[in-house]
């Protein structure tokens, strides 16, 4: 029998939660998807907690603040991009040593979690440190002029995959983080998310945030007006339609039992999604075809993984 | 295991003496990641752990990133950490090595000193810690087992003064020291108790929030901070030669600080050296003396900071002094010794400094190659022509 998270429900949770801990005037692009992530989810972490980023979109702005101060009403510390889960895991124990019982809560986006500091981020999940990681994906180094990472998608533009005579965008496949993840033996909990299902979200950090046992990981996806080439005001549009298209799937593992927690009713077709975006705006009909098909393939892995499950899932 | 009691002597490696220092020292966090010639102080560790002689957190990490990661963290929540390492272990822990020197974390470290990888594979050598040294951590240098032992409580003690609060490393020499087994005498745990009591210091936490960022310093404040790192690793300097004088009270074992001087009472020339050959230097000493040659020896203890002053002070007057590198750097083709003793006595009266090259990837520093060093410095002092940079054994190159 799979272990259950001692956990409250959140539903309805969003009046309930802490004040916010941000102070107003952070420095991110118009329409920044993160912002609201990290918002959240520091209201559900509450005052007892300690949040650990390292360079980033996110990081620069929030822990490390804008000129002289952080942002946040709570301890933050600063690390490297190598070094962000060990540091925070070294303080948990240390705390934890001691008696108190503290939330330490990582920050970081995809190129530090899965790109240059995943070694220490997957040394840190197999020991099932008890630390909370939240991943903000927004699929590219969006913090330093976006840059393609391990995320990136393929066929996608960036600023190092350029579209011209010689290259169409990023050729290769991207890695699948969260899965990768969650099949770590010492995370306890692992989930996809976005704030577009607010609620669906909130209920994943307090299920993070109850885990006394191992590592709590969640990959959230951070739509990026900016770095994707649209609107400053279309992040719960993308958020959405990435849902809706299969794009990102939203599901949760608990002791590795995997579930889909948001499931479409009627899936789109990816060029909903892609055609909203400039980053995807060179794509020839060959190039939707073969992002469906990694669109479909990353789908089907994860509908193996939720099959062993006997729980029954959500519609949207 | 068996137990060990006070004033015991056992016979055992540089790994032993360092595993059991830090097994009286208590520390609360301790990162273990194996690498030669190092691995077996943390299987120790990890026996001591198991046999409930050490209480402390001990994480068994997927690489020297995480290592010197989670001490700082422990570290910067208030604990005493330890880890160890050696070579490229070092090299990949680059990132944090010089993070907790820049956010001032007591870290103590012990590195088994060895070559740098590529051409060398695993051998002797000091090329890992030389290379390392101009980032902030205060580096002890030692001469054998009993000094490992000695020397790593002292680095607790450093570090952790709220003057200082520093990461220290205790460099020893692999394999020459990690596996030459020795008499270690082992003192009381209430006086090592005594020796390193905990003491307050600033921590992350939450009356009031505190926050430790890349991006909360900067312009002139970056600038102040970056002084008071500075005086505050000048300051390590006398704290080290008070923490001998101390030590000696409590243990009746003494090092001389910063630098040990050795027969330099008369002397007209001297050695300069660190690390495991000062054993054999100290006997080329005796043979030379017995001959007629005045010639002294300095070690070197703290090689940072650099003892600047207290060497200047040591070879002021002599004909010449010979220095032994173990290292190279790659600067001009001296090694680091030599660079920065040169560098330190810019402005002094001048001494011929001849600088001897030895010892990489596990070549023996011999008694033979020290005496023609001896001669080599003799001849110098005589106001003879003398090639500045000697590499040992490769005269005709």
């Amino acid at each position: 029998m799979p272990k259950n998270l001692k956990y409250k429900l959140a539903t309805p949770i969003l009046e309930k939660l802490d004040d916010e801990l941000q102070t107003r005037g952070i420095g991110m692009c118009p329409g920044c998807g993160e912002e609201l992530a990290i918002r959240y989810a520091l209201r559900v972490m509450g005052k007892n907690t300690m949040v650990f980023t390292a360079p980033g979109c996110s990081p620069s702005a929030l822990a490390a603040g804008t000129d002289k101060g952080s942002t946040l009403g709570i301890p933050s510390m600063g690390c490297y991009m190598t070094n962000l889960p060990p540091i925070a895991s070294g303080v948990k124990r240390y705390l934890k040593r001691k008696g108190q019982d503290v939330n330490i809560i990582c920050i970081a986006g995809d190129g530090v979690s899965g790109d240059v500091g995943f070694q220490p981020l997957s040394g840190a999940a197999e020991r099932g440190e008890n630390i909370i990681y939240m991943c903000l994906d927004n699929e590219a180094y969006m913090n330093t002029g976006i840059q393609r990472s391990g995320s990136t998608p393929r066929h996608s533009w960036t600023t190092t995959t350029p579209v011209g005579i010689a290259g169409r965008g990023k050729p290769q496949l991207p890695k699948y983080l969260p899965l990768l993840m969650a099949l770590h033996g010492g995370v306890s909990y692992a989930a996809t998310a976005t704030p577009y299902y607010m609620e669906d979200f909130v209920n994943k950090l307090m299920k993070a945030k109850s885990v006394t046992d191992g590592m709590a990981y969640l990959h959230v996806l951070a739509a990026c007006p900016t770095g994707w080439r649209a609107p400053a005001d279309s992040f719960m549009q993308l958020s959405k339609l990435a849902v809706e298209t299969n794009y990102f799937p939203i599901w949760e593992s608990s002791y590795g039992q995997f579930r889909f927690t948001k499931t479409p009713k009627k899936v789109k077709p990816i060029t909903a999604f892609t055609s909203a975006m400039g980053r995807f705006k060179h794509f020839t009909d060959e190039e939707i075809e073969s992002f469906q098909d990694m669109v479909d393939v990353r789908y089907e892995q994860m509908q193996l993984q939720c099959s062993r499950h006997t729980g029954n899932e959500e519609k949207t | 295991m068996e137990a060990i009691k006070t004033g015991d002597v056992k016979v055992g490696d540089g790994n032993f003496a360092a595993a059991h220092a830090v097994r009286m020292a208590k520390p609360d966090l301790i990162a273990i990641y194996p690498i030669t010639p190092q691995t077996s102080l943390i299987e120790k560790l990890s026996q001591f752990r198991v046999d409930g002689l050490i209480d402390a957190d001990m994480i068994e990490v997927e690489g020297e990133t995480s290592a010197i990661g989670l001490t700082i963290g422990a570290a910067v929540a208030g604990g005493r950490v330890f880890t160890s390492t050696s070579s490229m272990g070092l090299n990949f822990m680059f990132d944090g090595y010089q993070m907790a020197a820049n956010y001032r974390q007591p870290v103590v470290m012990v590195n088994a000193n060895r070559e740098n990888p590529a051409p060398a594979q695993i051998s002797a050598g000091q090329q890992d810690v030389m290379t390392v040294s101009e980032v902030g951590w205060i580096q002890i240098h030692v001469e054998n087992c009993q000094e490992i032992f000695d020397s790593v409580l002292m680095a607790f003690k450093l570090a952790e003064d709220p003057e200082i609060l520093m990461p220290v490393s205790v460099c020893y020499d692999g394999f020459y020291l990690s596996y030459l087994r020795e008499a270690i005498k082992f003192p009381a745990q209430e006086t090592v108790d005594q020796f390193i009591p905990r003491q307050p210091r600033p921590v992350l936490g939450f009356d009031p929030p505190t926050f430790l960022a890349w991006r909360a310093i900067h312009d002139e404040d970056t600038a102040e901070y970056r002084l008071r790192q500075q005086i505050a690793y000048d300051k390590s300097k006398d704290k080290m030669d008070a923490i001998d004088e101390e030590f000696g009270k409590l243990f009746g074992r003494r090092y001389g600080g910063q630098i040990e001087e050795y027969r330099m009472e008369d002397a007209e020339i001297a050695l300069v050296c660190l690390g495991s050959h000062t054993g054999t230097a100290r006997v080329v000493i005796d043979k030379k003396r017995e001959e007629g040659i005045k010639v002294g020896l300095v070690k070197v203890r703290t090689f940072r900071p650099f003892p600047k002053e207290k060497l200047a002070e040591a070879v002021k007057g002599l004909k010449a002094v010979g220095v032994i590198d173990r290292s190279v750097c790659f600067t001009w083709q001296g090694g680091h010794i030599f660079r920065d003793l040169k560098t330190s006595l810019y402005g002094h009266d001048y001494i011929p400094l001849v600088n001897f090259i030895g010892g990489l990837a596990g070549h023996d520093i011999t008694i033979p190659l020290l005496e023609n060093a001896v001669d080599v410095t003799l001849n110098a002092g005589e106001g003879k022509p003398f090639k500045e940079i000697n590499w040992m054994a490769l005269e005709n190159l």
